[in-house]
């Protein structure tokens, strides 16, 4: 049925109605798409505007033409019951039914529908938009426009894209810190920070663990027999507790049989005559390091005390050459280590 | 074959109509409306009023209008079939034989008011539902077809329940109409007075008689429905159903059972009379809408929750009217048509 035919006067103006209707119908899922689209090419760092506006502009013809021909495009039935709204009480949707009817009552209808019909001024018929496309359409609208605007910022440098926000965020969430905690027992302390924060994987600054007069350090709870320590690669919240204990007369005694380092002194007829250096007790030495045999021999053949006496002369030549250059461990070591002595 | 001398004298008649019942009725035009409407459309009517508001001089005014033959029954608890229908009587020829004779009730009439019908038993108010839907009456096997025009109007009071018997569904659903015949205005009421100081007695003249009555019935039913405005009618008989496919809210909460496809037949006939008394030869939403309420009314049957929270059956009716024509998308001024019907009282024939 042609809308035409029976709506000549009003034809233009439905028919203008029904382009807008489909536009504006249109526009919904146009304006979805370039939210859509500004938003994940934001997110994945690709500058997507220009994409994003293509993409509104032809989701939106393709939706208006497929409405306009689906369901806007002016019919006589559509249109009369356009007009009818205006107070023509259904006259334009019985006339077009029956149009073909050919009997007296049909025929006065049709004369009434149309003498009422003339009266509709063609500037009444409005565009009607629903509610809940004008809702979608102001929804989407909003979105479209304020995603665009951020693509564009983004494209101008102004913004940083999604996926370098996304990135800082993530990068802040992965330092994660722990608390590494050095604690000494009875008769002794801790040279250096005993309480430390340390990025997750990284390491600590060192310590010392020192003894007090007639204390010796036995060893860290987790078993090191060094007083000072560096604990590397650190990824949980971590205690150690530095171990010390009284030195009795036995001991004592012990210590002076020990040269100037803590260490025993050694069988001077041990290397010449072929015997092995002399065995020492089981207490441990002064000094540091609970006394074992591996810790007398290095490597089989080098006494560990030929080492240590040139370790300490090196430092000493240091020392009095450089000792406001010494770094804080270097000090923390010499310190500690003068102390035992 | 509906000519157009068919028309001019429809509209000629109707204006008669109104004009001779006016002179007996004061006010009530809500009530004498659908009163004529359901005649003209073949229906028979229910009026609930408190007593005294002018039922039945309404009904014997319309009787009097119509030029029509009028039998009132009193109905009473001890009121039998029999004394509705007639009965077989023996009666002896003259050679002294005896045969049945069927001697008719005052059934046999065209125009029945049955006043105060739910003060029958329901044996006796049953004896009514043969005539009121087929027009006929069986008695002792042999079926008697009514005259033609054939109208019951019934009336009931709704305040003096003791002693009543509620009418069922069935016999409900037989009324066109339930019209609500309420308290008169003071300046009606005034009126009403001074007339009746001078002569209580209806002084209406005859309007139109049955054959015209009949010519005026297949006038209407010549209207055109368009197919949204019929959808629209049967939609809104539909949505009265709690469990059907486009229920109302109202419904769904208020309505155990809902209208009959009757209500829908009765809707269209009675929208297509209406249409044509206020000079259109089509059906429009406005008609459908605006005799929803005295169609669907009494055939609604409530919840108890609609009793529980003083929900009338024209409270539910008119949610229902408003639910469907948002949801038909009938325009917002048809629908304020439809929330106050009562005040749309123009039309071709001038009533104010």
């Amino acid at each position: 049925m042609s809308a035409k035919k029976h709506f000549e006067k009003h034809y233009s103006r439905l028919w203008r109605n029904a382009v807008i209707l489909s536009a504006l119908c249109g526009a919904v899922p146009g304006l979805a798409c370039a939210f859509i689209c500004a938003l994940v090419t934001w997110l994945i760092g690709f500058d997507g505007f220009w994409l994003s506006v293509a993409l509104l502009a032809a989701v939106t013809v393709v939706s208006a033409v497929y409405l306009y021909f689906r369901k806007f495009r002016p019919t006589a039935l559509s249109g009369a019951r356009s007009v009818d709204r205006l107070g023509l009480e259904e006259r334009l949707v019985t006339m077009v039914e029956y149009e073909n009817e050919d009997t007296v009552i049909a025929r006065l209808q049709r004369e009434d529908a149309r003498r009422e019909l003339e009266r509709v001024n063609a500037k009444s018929l409005k565009v009607r938009l629903s509610r809940t496309v004008t809702v979608l359409l102001a929804v989407f609208g909003v979105l479209a426009v304020a995603m665009l605007t951020v693509s564009l910022l983004s494209l101008l440098g102004i913004l940083p894209s999604g996926r370098d926000l996304i990135t800082d965020a993530a990068g802040k969430e992965d330092e994660i810190r722990y608390i590494v905690t050095y604690d000494a027992e009875e008769g002794g302390y801790i040279e250096g920070v005993s309480e430390q924060l340390v990025l997750s994987g990284q390491s600590t600054s060192s310590v010392v663990a020192v003894a007090e007069d007639g204390y010796i350090f036995v060893e860290w709870d987790d078993g090191l027999t060094e007083p000072g320590r560096l604990d590397k690669n650190i990824t949980a919240d971590v205690v150690y507790i530095a171990i010390f204990e009284p030195i009795d007369e036995e001991d004592e005694d012990e210590i002076e049989n020990e040269d100037d380092e803590g260490q025993p002194k050694p069988d001077p007829d041990a290397d010449k005559e072929g015997k092995e250096p002399s065995q020492p007790s089981d207490k441990p030495a002064a000094g540091g390091g609970k006394y074992e045999e591996a810790n007398q021999i290095i490597d089989g053949a080098t006494y560990y005390r030929e080492v240590l006496e040139a370790y300490q002369k090196m430092l000493l030549e240091r020392l009095e050459q450089d000792a406001d250059n010494l770094t804080e461990e270097e000090r923390a070591i010499i310190e500690a280590y003068l102390g035992i002595v | 074959m509906i000519t157009e001398q068919n028309i001019t004298s429809f509209s000629e008649q109707c204006k008669n109509i109104f004009t001779q019942i006016k002179r007996d009725v004061i006010g009530q035009e809500e009530v004498i409306e659908g009163a004529v409407i359901a005649m003209i459309a073949g229906g028979n009517v229910l009026l609930e009023g408190v007593p005294g508001v002018g039922k039945t001089r309404l009904v014997r005014s319309l009787g009097k209008v119509f030029n029509l033959p009028f039998s009132r029954i009193q109905f009473t608890p001890d009121l039998m079939p029999a004394d509705v229908t007639g009965t077989n009587i023996i009666v002896k020829d003259e050679k002294g034989n005896s045969s049945f004779e069927f001697q008719e009730g005052p059934i046999f009439s065209n125009i029945i008011l049955a006043d105060e019908i739910n003060r029958a038993t329901p044996k006796t108010q049953s004896a009514l539902l043969e005539a009121m839907q087929e027009h006929t009456v069986t008695v002792m096997g042999v079926s008697r077809r009514l005259a033609e025009p054939f109208f019951v109007l019934a009336t009931q009071n709704p305040i003096e329940q003791d002693g009543t018997y509620p009418l069922p569904e069935a016999q409900m659903d037989r009324f066109m109409f339930k019209i609500i015949v309420k308290n008169p205005s003071l300046d009606e009421l005034m009126d009403i007075v001074s007339m009746t100081q001078k002569t209580m007695a209806e002084v209406a003249d005859a309007a139109c008689d049955g054959e015209q009555l009949l010519e005026m019935r297949r006038t209407a039913n010549a209207i055109e429905v368009a197919s949204d405005v019929m959808r629209y009618a049967m939609m809104l008989c539909s949505s009265t159903h709690p469990d059907s496919e486009c229920a109302s809210e109202a419904a769904k909460k208020y309505v155990r059972l809902g209208a009959s496809p009757r209500a829908g037949q009765a809707l269209i006939s009675a929208a297509k009379v209406r249409a044509l008394m206020h000079g259109r030869f089509n059906v429009s939403y406005s008609d459908v809408n605006a005799l929803a309420l005295p169609v669907l009314r009494h055939r609604l049957k409530l919840t108890f929750e609609a009793v529980a929270e003083r929900v009338s059956a024209d409270d539910i009716v008119n949610m229902i009217v408003e639910e469907m024509s948002q949801r038909a998308g009938i325009a917002p001024e048809k629908k304020a048509e439809a929330e106050k019907p009562e005040t749309k009282k123009s039309g071709i024939f001038g009533r104010k």
